[in-house]
């Protein structure tokens, strides 16, 4: 069996895409605000990936600061200041 | 362990391996359509090429040369709404007051060493996208918001304490960003006051020569292209974007002691 090398980007975006989907259900459903934050995180770098194959390097530079640093690091904060723990 | 963590670890390890192949192949190959239609041809033809004076940019990066020249209007009209949502911040927050010694410490020697080493990495690497935003991908906003990253590791890791110690504050920031704002303007309008004193054709936003006009911006220093007007637009956007943003972080982290006053002088206006 072989594949078309043509295909893989194709491939790769289809399963970043879909990831991002499943992250952003267990961000949603997850109790823990630390481990929600990480999660966010994860489904950052997915949607850079995407970025990338789709030829944006332009959105790629300013999405990986925003999303990787400066997000979860508020988010961080955020849950310091309150509590880590949905009820 | 149930299947829920399986799934997670599966996936994020594919993740993984995706982020490799795309790194190992440099993007696996362009996903672009072979045949352009007439707007990008032209954009991609003319951002940079000497022989078409009167439409050309002198750009070598061509998202730039749309962003800051072909449709810079809407480029400054951005950069005012990002104005505005931090003078938003600041209406809800006003009547806050700076202290100092209100003994924050920060995270550990280790952490703070290795941030100390960092942050220098992370401005210049910002401030590099953001002044060959003309030559490769990157430009203003993505330089800015690179270099916040710096700011927003000192908040977390050292404590507003510090900053306040290295000379930084909200009313240094907010002058930082006015001064860029203002030069923003200044940079777009001044190619129109030179050609009302010299008495020729010019317009407000002008970069390179036109067919009714032959003022032009700098295209290039000392053998550099410079694309005119659009090096300077990147610079000043650093600016405001890196202390825009810095402002909203250290506004949102200020202690509860620096906020008491809110609530009287919300009382107050009301």
């Amino acid at each position: 069996m072989s594949i078309d090398i043509s295909l893989i980007p194709y491939i790769v975006i289809i399963y970043s895409s879909l990831l991002s989907v499943f992250i952003t259900y267990l961000v949603v459903k997850e109790r823990d605000l630390l481990l929600a934050t990480v999660l966010t995180l994860t489904q950052g770098i997915s949607y850079s990936l995407l970025y990338l194959l789709l030829m944006a390097p332009d959105l790629v530079l300013t999405y990986i600061p925003v999303s990787v640093g400066v997000v979860p690091l508020l988010l961080f904060l955020l849950v310091k200041k309150t509590e880590r723990f949905e009820r | 362990m149930n299947r829920k963590d399986v799934i997670l670890a599966l996936s994020l390890a594919l993740l993984v391996l995706a982020l490799s192949l795309t790194i190992t192949f440099e993007g696996l190959g362009p996903i672009t359509p072979t045949d352009l239609r007439s707007i990008g041809a032209s954009f991609i033809l003319n951002s940079y090429n000497p022989w078409s004076i009167g439409l050309t940019s002198f750009s070598l990066n061509a998202v730039t040369a749309i962003v800051w020249d072909y449709r810079g209007l809407d480029t400054i009209y951005e950069t005012t709404v990002l104005f505005a949502s931090i003078v938003a911040i600041l209406v809800v927050l006003r009547g806050y007051i700076e202290l100092r010694g209100l003994g924050a410490k920060g995270l550990s020697d280790i952490a703070k060493c290795a941030t100390k080493i960092i942050i220098p990495l992370i401005v210049v690497y910002g401030l590099a996208t953001a002044i060959h935003g003309h030559l490769t991908p990157g430009g203003g906003f993505q330089g800015g918001a690179i270099a916040v990253v710096a700011a927003t590791l000192a908040t977390a890791v050292f404590s507003i304490e510090y900053l306040y110690e290295w000379g930084l504050n909200t009313s240094k920031l907010m002058l930082l960003r006015l001064s860029g704002l203002l030069a923003i303007v200044l940079t777009s309008l001044s190619i129109v006051i030179i050609g009302v004193l010299s008495g020729s054709n010019a317009y407000i936003l002008q970069n390179m020569a036109k067919n009714d006009s032959i003022l032009s911006m700098p295209r290039t220093l000392l053998d550099t292209p410079l694309a005119g007007s659009i090096f300077l637009y990147n610079l000043f956007e650093f600016l405001i974007v890196f202390s825009g943003l810095t402002f909203a972080i250290m506004v949102l982290i200020l202690r509860e002691d620096e906020l008491k006053n809110i609530n009287e002088v919300a009382e107050a206006y009301e």
